[in-house]
């Protein structure tokens, strides 16, 4: 449903994405992992065109986005996305937040887009706080109302940057249990994450960035098992090491 | 000597409010440039501001370029190149007016409302104030975040709707109190037109001034005049913080 | 309007001008014209290539230029004439756009219609600069008039004036400068009664005008100054005070910024070494606090400098009395001379804000002063 084809892209001087290629399809749910500056947030933006890349194609559903004609508004409208710092519009309230794109990009009037947007709340376990501001709220309950609001909008596919990087330890938990369910229920996403728990319960297909180049790709059990390369070996070291994963894991998959 | 022996300085104050119909319409002259020209300089000034955050290379350094030059040289300076303008281009106008006039308490007050001065003057003061008022906006604009804007091109908003329903709200809020000086402030500017014959409060200054009958020492005029100025500017600024503290948003 | 702004004398050199000036200006704008399309076009992503552009241009060249001559002869020189011009042009515009381009009508006429609107302003100032330059090449004594006149208005507010100026500016800068410390090292550190005056004085010359000021203290204070022989520098006096204590409430303003903005573990530390407040104020904070200062500090300089303007009308001979005195003498010359002293404040005020202004902060930033 959505292919990448060779995407390269650099920033100033340094090349920052070099010739990565995958397909993602219905339903499934892609983690991308590896160490920082491998490109893993420039990969996601290149995807929903907000850094577009320099070189390569990417289609979503057979329509080419890098070219001319495309309206990437309309485009970015069927690409959600959750930011690592939450990016809640400040001055709305969190209904608002979840309704702002329904009204103003797909012309909902201001009923519809409410009731869309408490149901999405709900869906997210957060329609107690609809009118709180972002700012009376904790990060991990900010960062549910950005996935309520990239959710709102019904879109093929939603990007997940780095969602949990940025909360603190105790509010990590709440946050993944949404995205769990919202992987169950069948929502197409695209996760760059550390959490490797998340992975391990619900992720169709891993991918290790490095330097700008896709080094493997594999399903959990393929890599939780027997990784092929070195670096991707010494990378989970570090993770299990430095996340503690065991516990989560056994805390998620209890969770399940 | 330094003490000479003056007239009773409350005497005198009583004379200069005795011209209190010259001071009105000179009070209402004032008001009227400063809310005029504020309103130019708000929405020139927005606009500048977002064109030079948002223009692309070529128009955010037009607006750069603009504000530098208007904050680089004297107010004085740019109404006296502004007022010869017209005649240079050829433009010629007779005198033209637009006035209108109320009674009050027996006296009958004539203000007018636009010629071909106050038009300058206006233009003039609306121009530079956009300058001064684009710098405060740019810093709020900045302040707002380029998260604000990533996120909402990433549900498919346009640049111009980004900017409209996501940075503009944000950054208007956050500019209150630096644009709250601007807005105080901007009142004591207007006394420059004086010099092109414009009548308002300063002028009326040399008029009860140079009144023929009535002697009054010109520092007490002066220092009534100064002083109405600052009582106005006062409440203005008073004004705006309470405004600006009834209007707050949690977290902005 | 080329022609209308340069008086010639001879018709048959003014004629050859005018020729030479709108071939080589219909080549630029022709030029300017493809490059901009080709820019637009490929900004909204429609066929950027120069080939394209250049295509459109060459045939609403061909297009336009027979029915415009034609439109002249018929209706002569006129505003019905631009206006039909005008349309026609862009109808052509629209048609050819939309053959080419491949686009439809609505997205042909806001193509068409935002190129004038760009093309428009820069054709203006082009044509203009072009035909000044071409003039210029067959006048050049013309031009070194202009330039001589430019350099002796410039000279003249310079040579004369600037001193005054720079005066005013400088001592009305420095006596605001030992207010404005004191009046913010009250507020910071002076227990109420020296807050409630410092912030009282604060407001009172932060809200009457300059001008004002400047009036009530050069028609009230002269005699403050007896021991001034010269009675005109008695005036000077006083309008240096008149600047000295506005600029001293609002660069309590700025001393008390920076003097909130250096870190409080800073003075913590001082104490904590034994030095005594005063001590610690003059080797810890003021040093920093100081530097803070800087950025607006350089602008409180602008401003002051630009506030001496107002003195002129008092009688101080500054910059501004020069070029206005040359003004009133020379009517012709009068944006002339503004525009040379407009400029002449530029100079003085734009360098120094730019260099000691945000590249200062980033400095600072990056030693780690300031920033609490």
């Amino acid at each position: 449903m959505l292919e990448l084809n060779n995407i390269w892209k650099s920033y100033e001087d340094l090349q920052v994405l070099k010739g990565i290629s995958f397909k993602v399809f219905e339903r499934e749910v892609k983690v991308i992992f590896g160490p920082s500056g491998s490109g893993k947030s420039t990969l996601l933006r290149c995807i929903n065109m907000l850094n577009p890349p320099d070189k390569g194609e990417i289609f979503l559903r057979g329509k080419n986005l890098n070219a001319p004609e495309t309206n990437l508004n309309a485009i970015r409208a069927r690409i959600g996305m959750v930011f690592q710092h939450f990016n809640l519009f400040a001055h709305l309230k969190a209904l608002d937040n979840v309704s702002l794109g329904l009204r103003r990009v797909k012309g909902f009037s201001k009923e519809e887009a409410r009731t869309k947007a408490l149901e999405t709340l709900d869906r997210v376990k957060m329609t107690k706080w609809a009118d709180h501001y972002p700012a009376q709220l904790s990060g991990g309950q900010q960062q549910r109302v950005g996935i309520a609001r990239a959710l709102a909008m019904e879109p093929d596919v939603i990007l997940f940057d780095e969602p949990t990087s940025a909360l603190d330890p105790e509010l990590i938990g709440d946050v993944l249990q949404v995205m769990l369910d919202i992987a169950k229920s069948g929502t197409t996403m695209i996760v760059v994450t550390h959490e490797m728990g998340f992975a391990r319960a619900v992720a169709s297909e891993m991918i290790f960035l490095g330097e700008g180049i896709l080094i493997e790709r594999g399903t959990p059990q393929h890599f939780f098992t027997s990784p092929k390369s070195e670096r991707v070996k010494k990378f989970l070291e570090q993770l299990d090491i430095l996340y503690g994963g065991h516990d989560r894991l056994m805390k998620l998959s209890n969770g399940e | 000597m330094i003490f000479q022996a003056r007239p009773n300085p409350i005497e005198e104050f009583l004379k200069v409010l005795g011209f209190w119909d010259h001071l009105l319409s000179g009070f209402i002259t004032m008001i009227w440039l400063y809310g005029l020209a504020l309103v130019i300089g708000f929405f020139l000034g927005l606009f500048l501001a977002i064109l030079r955050q948002y223009g692309g290379q070529i128009f955010s350094r037009v607006a750069t370029g603009y504000i530098e030059i208007i904050r680089g040289t004297p107010l004085l300076a740019q109404l006296l190149l502004l007022f010869y303008l017209p005649t240079s281009l050829g433009i010629v106008s007779t005198g033209w007016e637009l006035e209108f006039n109320l009674i009050l308490l027996g006296k009958d007050i004539t203000i007018t409302l636009f010629n071909q001065a106050i038009l300058i003057g206006i233009i003039t003061l609306g121009l530079n104030s956009a300058a001064y008022q684009a710098e405060y906006f740019r810093g709020a604009i900045l302040s707002v975040g380029e998260g604000q804007i990533a996120a909402a091109e990433s549900i498919g908003m346009s640049r111009l709707g980004g900017i409209y329903y996501v940075v503009l709200p944000q950054a208007l809020r956050r500019v209150i109190p630096s644009w709250s000086n601007e807005a105080a402030y901007l009142p004591k500017y207007t006394v420059v037109v004086y010099f092109i014959g414009v009548k308002e409060l300063f002028r009326e200054a040399f008029y009860i001034m140079t009144h023929p009958y009535i002697s009054i020492n010109p520092i007490t005029i002066y220092i009534v005049i100064a002083l109405i100025f600052l009582v106005m500017i006062s409440l203005i600024s008073k004004g705006l913080d309470i405004l600006h503290k009834r209007t707050g948003i949690p977290g902005l | 309007m080329i022609t209308m702004l340069f008086q010639v004398e001879s018709e048959f050199a003014g004629l050859i001008i005018g020729i030479v000036i709108t071939i080589t200006v219909s080549i630029i704008i022709f030029i300017t014209g493809i490059y901009t399309m080709k820019w637009y076009a490929k900004k909204k992503r429609w066929d950027g290539s120069i080939k394209t552009a250049v295509i459109v241009n060459i045939i609403l060249l061909i297009l336009n230029i027979p029915i415009n001559i034609l439109l002249y002869f018929i209706f002569g020189d006129n505003i019905i004439t631009n206006v039909i011009s005008l349309v026609i042009n862009i109808t052509f515009g629209i048609m050819v756009v939309m053959k080419l381009y491949k686009k439809k009508f609505w997205d042909s006429f806001l193509f068409n219609i935002v190129i004038q609107l760009i093309l428009f302003p820069i054709i203006l100032i082009l044509s203009f600069i072009i035909g000044y330059i071409i003039f210029l090449i067959f006048f050049p004594d013309l031009a070194f008039n202009t330039i001589i006149i430019i350099w002796d208005i410039f000279s003249l507010i310079i040579i004369k004036g600037l001193a005054i100026t720079l005066l005013l500016t400088v001592v009305g800068l420095l006596g605001g400068f030992i207010l404005g410390l004191s009046l913010a090292l009250m507020r910071v550190y002076g227990g109420k009664e020296l807050n409630w005056f410092a912030s009282g004085y604060e407001k009172l010359f932060r809200g009457i005008p300059i001008l004002i000021l400047i009036f009530i203290f050069a028609f009230g204070m002269p005699d403050l100054f007896w021991y001034i022989s010269h009675p005109l520098n008695r005036v000077l006096a006083s309008v240096i005070l008149a600047l000295a204590l506005r600029s001293g409430a609002y660069q309590s303003q700025i001393f008390r910024g920076a003097i909130l903005s250096v870190n409080l573990g800073q003075m913590e530390a001082a104490r904590a070494l034994g030095m005594s407040r005063i001590r610690a104020l003059r080797h810890v904070l003021l040093p920093q606090a100081l530097r803070l200062a800087v950025p607006g500090w350089s602008n409180e300089y602008a401003v002051v400098i630009k506030d001496t303007s107002f003195a002129f009308e008092v009688g101080v001979i500054e910059m501004t009395k020069w070029a206005y005195r040359y003004g009133t003498n020379y009517p012709e010359l009068w944006i002339l001379s503004m525009g040379v002293l407009a400029i002449t404040y530029f100079l003085f005020t734009f360098p120094v804000t730019k260099l000691f202004g945000e590249r200062q902060i980033k400095k600072l930033k990056e030693l780690g002063i300031g920033g609490s």
